[in-house]
């Protein structure tokens, strides 16, 4: 019974993430979008929980699935053109490609480091650093295109 | 240059977030992996950002058009820094459409590429307008960062309407002093038989009628109306308009107008005119060919402008109606200034002739039995007002979708025919 409800719950998350897409892409607001795709990566983080305990060496490629829909996504909520060119439309598809193979590669890279570390207190801080430094470059990033631009 | 970050950014940055913490709190190494890119890409996006430069050129095929012509704009795009995502627009007024060509446009541009972007132009409505003001938004590789800005390249389009059929001018009562082509009501050199009167010293010996003078045993001469030109004064009535479905009174007027002008400067006529509304505009009535261009690019500058002041006719400075001038008023007789300041004029001796144009075209359809009485009583209240103005001796034309620009001239030349005109 306890299974059947958290099949149930995933089932929920996933109907609940292509509502938010599908609201998000009808009133082109980004929030939502950004929401909906929160919302699948927690329906698979309870699909994770509930699986055998390996690790789910499907994850690069999902993580490819995820950055080529959020991509698609966000360039469907941006303000309509009158008439798009046609060298935009191949870069655009030429670099989603690139993207999901980037994509792939990096998820590949982070479950072979998650792999071959131990587990400790060290290696968790380590871990929270990491997290914390990445979004702080990606934040210093910013702040640096927002003076120099 | 405005520059800003997409909502993309915002949205990457959280899922990074959420999935690193995520991952971390319930020791799932697969969502960092599904995060890792969220992460990447921002970072990626933002190392390799860089504002574009472009240098602009925008141009139009010509700078005069007449309604419904067709024209070309051309946009000239060169990349000094080049620009992933570029949004081009060139903003266009409401009388203009696109037909062929597509704007805005996105395109990608290389450093160093030269696009250039054509578009065909409608010219729907009359006006004087600047074109070539293009709003640009470029963005990054991965459209994390916007960049917006405008280059100004705005030159003149001046679109003049088209001419209505005129088969037969109003012919002025009274004529001035230069050659033309009217017959004077005076008598003198010309070419039209005017009478016959004795002979006085001094006659040219080719003006005796010999014919008469063996009848009667006398010398008699023959008279002529001499050929002259006139004053034409079109006074065009901008207090207020009726419009509809894009079409409007004030375009029944400026066609009016400008065919009219063209029609009287051919005929050597001198030609003014007087918007009189909310704004006051004139020109001095003169001749030939450069007044006709003077002429149309005053009329295209003509707006309704909203005013609650009284305005009469003295506002207006002398030489702008010359005496024994015609003036053509084209009105839509909606406002009583207008009313009162034609009446003036004809009180003052002018030859006045109005030309109504009709507002009931662009009234909605009477619904029920209130709103077709109600028509009803409006449509007397005109004819009332269309029979002031015929006791004072003013013909009144109406110009609608049923009678065209000269049916309402050859009703004004029939009125007149038969009608007595009081002079002042």
């Amino acid at each position: 019974v306890a299974a059947h409800r958290e099949s149930a719950i995933v089932a929920g998350l996933a109907a609940g993430s292509w509502a938010l897409l599908v609201v998000a892409l009808l009133t082109r607001w980004t929030v939502v979008g950004t929401l909906s795709l929160l919302v699948f990566g927690a329906e698979y983080a309870v699909f994770l929980r509930l699986g055998h305990g390996g690790v789910d060496t499907r994850a690069p490629f999902l993580a490819a699935a995820l950055i080529v829909a959020a991509e698609l996504a966000f360039s469907a909520m941006r303000p309509p053109p009158g008439g798009v060119d046609v060298s935009l439309v191949r870069a655009a598809l030429v670099r989603l490609a690139l993207l999901a193979l980037g994509a792939v590669a990096v998820g590949e890279l982070t479950l072979v480091v998650a792999g071959s570390v131990r587990s400790g207190l060290l290696e968790e801080g380590l871990g929270v650093a990491a997290a914390v430094a990445a979004l702080a470059i990606v934040a210093v990033l910013a702040s640096r295109t927002r003076e120099t631009a | 240059v405005t520059r800003s970050f997409t909502p993309k950014l915002g949205g990457y940055a959280a899922i990074a977030a959420v999935g690193l913490l995520a991952a971390l709190v319930l020791r799932l190494p697969e969502l960092v992996g599904l995060a890792a890119p969220f992460a990447f890409v921002p970072a990626l996006g933002l190392v390799l950002s860089r504002p574009p430069a472009l240098d602009v050129e925008a141009s139009l095929e010509r700078d005069r058009a007449v309604e419904g012509d067709e024209l070309d704009a051309s946009l000239s795009l060169r990349a000094l820094r080049g620009c992933a995502d570029l949004d081009v627009l060139l903003e266009l007024p409401r009388a203009l459409t696109v037909v062929d060509g597509d704007d805005p446009i996105s395109l990608r541009l290389g450093d160093g590429e030269v696009r250039k972007l054509r578009a065909r132009l409608r010219c729907n409505r009359w006006g004087a307008y600047d074109v070539g003001r293009v709003f640009l938004r470029g963005r990054d590789a991965f459209g994390l960062v916007s960049w917006e800005w405008r280059a100004d390249r705005r030159a003149p389009l001046k679109v003049y309407p088209t001419e209505e059929e005129v088969r037969e001018l109003l012919v002025p009562r009274d004529t001035q002093v230069y050659s033309g082509n009217h017959v004077a009501r005076e008598r003198g050199e010309g070419i039209e038989f005017a009478d016959l009167r004795p002979f006085v010293p001094g006659d040219r010996v080719r003006h005796v009628n010999w014919r008469a003078s063996a009848r009667r045993g006398d010398l008699w001469v023959n008279e002529q109306h001499p050929e002259r030109n006139a004053d034409v004064i079109l006074f065009v009535d901008t207090f207020v308009e009726a419009s509809r479905a894009g079409r409007s009174t004030l375009d029944l007027a400026l066609r009016a107008s400008t065919s009219l002008a063209a029609r009287y400067l051919r005929q050597k006529d001198r030609v003014g005119f007087v918007t009189f509304g909310g704004m006051l505009n004139w020109l001095l009535p003169s001749t030939g060919a450069a007044q006709m261009y003077r002429m149309i690019d005053s009329l295209l500058d003509t707006r309704i402008v909203l005013n609650y002041a009284w305005k009469d006719i003295e506002v207006l400075p002398r030489r702008t109606l010359p005496s024994h001038a015609v003036v053509i008023a084209l009105t839509p007789l909606l406002d009583d200034r207008a009313v009162s300041a034609l009446l003036d004029l004809r009180v003052r001796g002018f030859d006045l002739l109005v030309v109504e144009l009709s507002p009931a075209p662009f009234l909605p359809t009477p619904k029920g039995d209130v709103q077709v009485t109600g028509r009803k009583f409006w449509e007397l209240r005109r004819d009332a007002l269309r029979g002031r103005f015929r006791e004072v001796g003013v013909p009144v034309a109406v110009w609608d979708d049923e009678h065209g620009l000269s049916t309402a001239l050859e009703e004004v030349t029939a009125f007149r025919r038969f009608a007595r005109v009081a002079s002042a």
